[in-house]
């Protein structure tokens, strides 16, 4: 197996803010619409905080452990083998799942809005191809390419907040008490979802020269991406009060539609599938990348790399299920976004909790 | 290496298929503005298209071609926008494209009938921009395309640019969006309102320098009835005020502008009273509001009740009257007296007329008692629209005078 | 004596016939052997008594226009290394260094010679720990590489070693990828025409190979910085250095995307267009010939093939003919009525932004780049550059030149070793 490269803090740290910001704030087009719309700001705040207590356990863990170690082995002294490959094969279908969902919701959507006679097949397959190549590669070029998206994803969230629409509306965001509290309790856990690319971070783990840099690298990423999320959905619901919220398919592809930069670029809607793109390529390439890991540490394999292409393949035929847009949409929103945490949360920090009572009990 | 020649191979694939979307600048027709008008149970469509024959860029001459109408002006009938767009597409001899819909117009016949269902259909439309303009005209938007007449080598573009950016600047309208109108429509605490446009009827259009015009006197007038001949015989001021989708009613210039106020959207605003010691003589303000107002929200005795305290600052611009109000008793005068006036004959009957006789909450004081209700669904079952008209809402209005004009001295 | 590689330098040591108490020596690639005999073994050859360095240096026996005296190892080993000729007086704890001062200051560019060059690289800088070694093949031809030992990674020496060991056998041809693909790719090491860029270079760790016959070097491994420094950065205020990087940096991006994204916006996305320039656009588009991406690929191939072409002229000022004739081209064009103003004005305008990177291999790389995105974007448009945008940057984050990757961060620290 080749063993790829290590990477310093800096950059870990760089990729992985990077990686949830761009998951949260774009990879997903319909899911964030459809979840900041029903959500205040400081409900996606709180979703942070519930990523990070679910995410701590598992960081400590992996953070007592020597380098070179990730999930997979926790899985090992969890239940041995069969729990290993159990938990890592739950955790890829539903990564590279997820993935292809969102690499159907932004051809659907690049289709609707931009370009109304292409078949968006096309764009699929370049857009799958682009980040199976991205896969490919490295772990060090990865945190390079994430920390890449940093600044586009800052100049993003610059534009959003500058964009020149109804400022005065901020009453409508106002309703803290709105939704009542047990809704918002509800609202809560799925929202933590966003934040399942914490699983990528136990992964990466492995090729980071420290372990304690996983927890500090694991907090900062979530509260930076939390910020970040809440910005855009005070500015969301600014410009889109609750009700006519519900009945924008693509929130934050809607509100683009609205910034116009005068005299020196009218609208910047098809500027954003750059940056849905992007996102959607580098998070693709890394779903992919750590599905292959992390199956390359269950099944034996020689080199992770040959399982890319497989996954690949997977991945194009998850995207091509919804028969429709409104079918990939719900797709995204009922089935990833509200149990996604399961998988990305509550399943490795059950396996930790597991692996640290086994533990417990043949000390005793 | 094979692997990678591979790749590149494969991302062209997708290029076999040819270049299936692209269109060519010059292949296309921007439709730059819609009318809607109401005929029968349809829409009568009134479309302007960018012309580019007839611009001059740099050393390429243009030859000015009045007769050129292939598609300047297309009026159609059709129920549904896209049956309109189609229709006009036919004869045009490129692709109708809406990308650069700046401004729609609707007639007032059609806003008395509601336009809930055209919203939706240029809300649902991928071309139409929920940023352009959305004005109502007074009578048919129709007219309003006939009696605009486009200089030589001006375009139509940049004279709606101009009419946006007049209403930003100077607040004789609001500047109102579509996606503005939409989400006050579906709001449950609020009512949209739009931009006001009339044409000037033929018999009434005199001809400068000598025309015979009504007095202005102190009454703030609408879109329409202007003192004004010559020009463009199209009047931007004012205000419809909608109830849900259907149209309520009018409001005048300075109504306008104490509209926005309420609102915090007010900018700056001219407007004159008269002098308070100088019996018949005016003085002229620029009103800034710097600050937005603040709002106290409550129930009494079951019914509705607002206070708004607005912040207005005021420079003095021009007057006919000599009065020195840079001293400081004839500033608080002139300060306590514009604030009453404003009061007594702008805002609160504007209150009374848009709440009490109307029943439409321009002002959106409805999404302010959100939060007076535990949750959002208890705010819905309230129904707000049903208590529009108990409503009691009191103004206050500070008013600080800054500045006195260039002359602070009179002879 | 620093040892170098498998060929290294030779230390040629001549004993004055008779066995008398004289040692000369002298590097061998770095001397030419008609300066030794004519300024050292022809004086030696008439009588000449033995007597201190010192006195021998100020007799005016020596006729060689640099002279001095080195009185520790240090010093004999770095005179040794400027190529200059060594004599030594048995019994006295000093030796004269003699020269022909051929290389009296350091010039403003390499010439072809490579001893010439290495005698440049040795006089930018007094600063112990740097190394040349020399790897010579005699059936071949020559190169040589340079770097500072502490600060030049190991394994990066290694791997650069044998690169230039083999380019020395077969030239200055990078590699063998098909020619088709082989433009889209940016070579290992960068060339660089300017001593004090390299000095530059050499401090940040990184190595410098020299070859005969190539009137510049190259700078190995090639690193963004690298291709984004010029050669005057090093005389400037260091504030200002950094200011001037980022132009540069926005000149990448101008360069590779502004055609791309003028051809998409034109195409398929008018929504973006504001009024007054779709106005001026629309107006000027009107009865031209070719679609708007034959026309800017056209203007865009023209100006590459004046700009090639001039760059043979090797002379100051080529850039600007280049230029010229670009701008009349586009004249041309316009005059015919074959091209929009816009188009040849992006045409000039493009040329003109180029001008600002300061490395040949960036240029090269930039303008194989932009043919690429014109396509994709008059393929996909928008969304077509930007799968084409992954995919370079797929390429650039995998490319390690030498082990060493490219570019591992957005604004990275300039140098090698400290990463």
């Amino acid at each position: 197996m080749k063993k790829p490269a290590k990477i310093s803090e800096g950059e870990f740290q760089r990729a992985m803010i990077a990686t949830l910001v761009v998951r949260t704030f774009y990879a997903s087009p319909a899911g964030a619409g459809e979840a900041v719309s029903t959500a205040a700001p400081w409900v996606v705040l709180l979703a942070g905080a519930a990523a990070a207590l679910c995410f701590w356990p598992v960081a400590a863990a992996l953070s007592r452990r020597p380098a070179g170690q990730n999930l997979v082995d926790l899985c090992l002294d969890a239940g041995g083998r069969p729990l290993a490959i159990v938990v890592t094969l739950a955790i890829g279908f539903f990564l590279v799942g997820s993935a292809g969902i969102s690499l159907r919701q932004l051809s659907e959507m690049t289709v609707t809005a931009i370009y109304p006679h292409t078949p968006q097949t096309y764009a699929m397959v370049g857009l799958a191809v682009a980040s199976t190549a991205g896969a490919a590669m490295d772990v060090a070029g990865l945190a390079w390419m994430g920390s890449v998206y940093a600044w586009p994803t800052v100049i993003v969230v610059l534009l959003v907040l500058a964009g020149n629409f109804g400022w005065t509306n901020y009453r409508a965001v106002l309703p803290l008490t709105g939704h009542g509290l047990l809704p918002i309790a509800g609202a809560v856990l799925p929202l933590s979802s966003y934040f399942g690319e914490l699983v990528f971070l136990t992964v990466y783990a492995r090729f980071v020269v420290s372990p304690k840099q996983i927890v500090r690298t694991g907090v900062s990423a979530v509260g930076v991406s939390a910020l970040v999320l809440s910005a855009v959905v005070l500015v969301y619901l600014m410009v889109f009060p609750l009700p006519s919220s519900l009945d924008v398919p693509f929130g934050l592809f809607e509100l683009t539609r609205l910034v116009q930069g005068g005299r020196y670029v009218e609208r910047l809607d098809a500027l954003w599938i750059i940056f849905w793109a992007f996102g959607t390529a580098g998070v693709t390439a890394a779903s992919l990348q750590v599905t292959a890991i992390l199956w390359q540490g269950a099944f034996r394999l020689p080199d992770y790399r040959r399982a890319i292409l497989p996954l690949a393949v997977t991945m194009v035929a998850v995207a091509l299920l919804p028969s429709n847009q409104a079918a990939a949409v719900v797709f995204e929103v009922h089935g990833f976004r509200n149990w996604g945490f399961l998988i990305t949360l509550v399943l490795p920090l059950a396996v930790t909790l597991l692996a640290r009572l086994r533990k417990r009990a043949s000390d005793a | 290496m094979r692997r990678r020649v591979a790749a590149v191979l494969l991302v062209l694939l997708p290029l076999l298929a040819g270049c299936w979307d692209r269109t060519e600048l010059d292949d296309t027709a921007f439709a730059m503005s819609v009318g809607i008008d109401e005929a029968g149970d349809e829409f009568l469509w009134t479309f302007r298209f960018f012309q580019a024959e007839r611009v001059q860029v740099g050393m390429l001459a243009a030859t000015p071609q009045p007769q050129l109408q292939r598609f300047g002006l297309v009026t159609v009938r059709g129920r549904n926008l896209e049956q309109a767009v189609q229709l006009a597409q036919t004869g045009a001899g490129r692709i109708v494209s809406l990308e650069q819909l700046r401004i729609v117009v609707i007639g007032e016949a059609v806003a008395k009938r509601g336009v809930g269902s055209l919203l939706d259909q240029l809300v649902q439309h991928n071309q139409v921009r929920r940023g352009a303009a959305m004005v109502m005209a007074r009578g048919r938007a129709g007219e309003m395309f006939a009696a605009y007449h486009p200089l030589e080598h001006e375009t139509p573009l940049k004279y709606v640019e101009g009419i946006l950016l007049v209403a930003k600047r100077v607040h004789q309208t609001p500047y109102t969006r579509i996606q503005h109108f939409y989400g006050r429509y579906l709001s449950p605490g609020a009512d949209p309102f739009l931009f006001l446009v009339a044409v000037k009827p033929p018999e009434e259009r005199q001809q400068p320098p000598d025309p015979d015009l009504p007095p202005m006197s102190d009454q703030s007038r609408l879109a329409g009835d202007l003192p004004k001949a010559g020009g463009n015989p199209l009047e931007f001021a004012g205000t419809a005020v909608f109830r849900r989708d259907r149209l309520a009613g009018l409001l005048s210039v300075d109504e306008t502008a104490a509209l926005l106020a309420l609102r915090g959207e007010m900018g700056k605003v001219y407007a004159s009273v008269p002098d308070p010691l100088a019996p018949g003589q005016q003085v002229a303000f620029r009103f800034h509001q710097e600050n937005k107002p603040k709002y106290w929200v409550s129930f009494q005795r079951g019914r509705p009740v607002v206070h708004v305290r607005i912040q207005l600052e005021a420079e003095i611009i021009s007057m006919t009257g000599t009065t020195l109000y840079r001293e400081p008793t004839n500033r608080h005068a002139l300060e306590a007296f514009t604030v009453d006036h404003l009061r007594r004959t702008i805002y609160v009957p504007m209150l009374r007329k848009v709440y009490g006789e109307w029943g439409a909450d321009a002002v959106g004081f409805g999404d302010m008692y959100r939060t007076q209700f535990p949750t959002f669904d208890a705010f819905l079952d309230y129904r707000w629209h049903d208590h529009i008209r108990e409503l009691q809402a009191d103004v206050t209005i500070d008013l600080f005078i800054r500045r006195f004009g260039m002359v602070i001295h009179h002879p | 004596m620093p040892s170098g590689g498998p060929a290294g330098p030779t230390l040629r040591t001549v004993a004055r016939p008779g066995g008398a108490r004289f040692t000369v020596a002298y590097v061998e690639w770095l001397v030419e052997p008609a300066d030794v005999q004519q300024l050292v073994l022809a004086p030696l050859g008439r009588t000449i008594a033995p007597a201190p360095p010192d006195d021998l240096a100020v007799s005016g026996r020596f006729p060689a226009p640099e002279l001095r005296v080195a009185k520790t190892a240090e010093a004999l080993l770095t005179g040794l290394q400027l190529g200059l000729a060594a004599v030594h007086v048995d019994g006295y704890p000093a030796a004269l260094l003699a020269g022909s001062g051929k290389v009296p200051k350091i010039p403003e560019k390499f010439t072809p010679e490579l001893v010439t060059n290495l005698q440049i690289i040795r006089r930018l800088t007094r600063r112990p720990g740097l190394r040349v070694e020399i790897l010579r093949d005699i059936e071949r031809g020559r190169s040589a590489i340079a770097y500072f030992d502490e600060l030049a990674p190991p394994e990066l020496v290694q791997s650069v070693r044998s690169w230039a060991e083999e380019l020395s056998s077969r030239g200055p041809v990078m590699s063998w990828w098909p020619a088709l693909l082989g433009i889209f790719r940016l070579p290992s090491a960068s060339e660089c025409f300017h001593p004090a860029a390299v000095l530059e270079a050499l401090e940040k760790g990184y190595l410098v190979v020299l070859a005969q016959h190539m009137p510049f070097v190259l700078v190995a491994p090639l690193t963004l910085p690298l291709l984004l420094y010029g050669s005057n950065d090093r005389t400037m205020y260091r504030p200002l250095r950094t200011i001037m990087y980022l132009p540069r940096l926005a000149a990448v991006g101008l360069g590779l995307l502004t055609a791309g994204w003028f051809v998409a916006v034109t195409s398929y996305h008018h929504a973006l267009l504001p009024g007054p320039f779709l106005t001026v656009l629309a107006a000027a588009r009107r009865n031209l010939p070719f679609p708007l991406v034959m026309e800017v690929a056209l203007i865009q191939l023209i100006a590459d093939t004046l700009w090639i072409g001039t760059l043979r002229l090797a002379a100051r000022g080529s850039n600007l003919l280049a230029f010229i004739g670009i701008c009349l081209a586009a004249m041309v064009l316009l005059q015919g009525g074959l091209a929009a103003p816009i188009s040849a004005a992006l045409g000039v305008g493009l040329t003109a932004t180029l001008m600002v990177i300061p490395s040949l291999p960036l240029d090269r790389f930039l303008r194989a780049w932009r043919y690429l995105f014109i396509l994709a974007a008059s393929a996909l448009g928008i969304y077509g550059m930007a799968i084409l945008g992954f995919l370079l940057m797929v390429y650039l984050g995998d490319a390690r030149p030498f082990g060493h990757p490219l570019w591992r961060e957005p604004i990275p620290p300039p140098a090698v070793s400290s990463s």
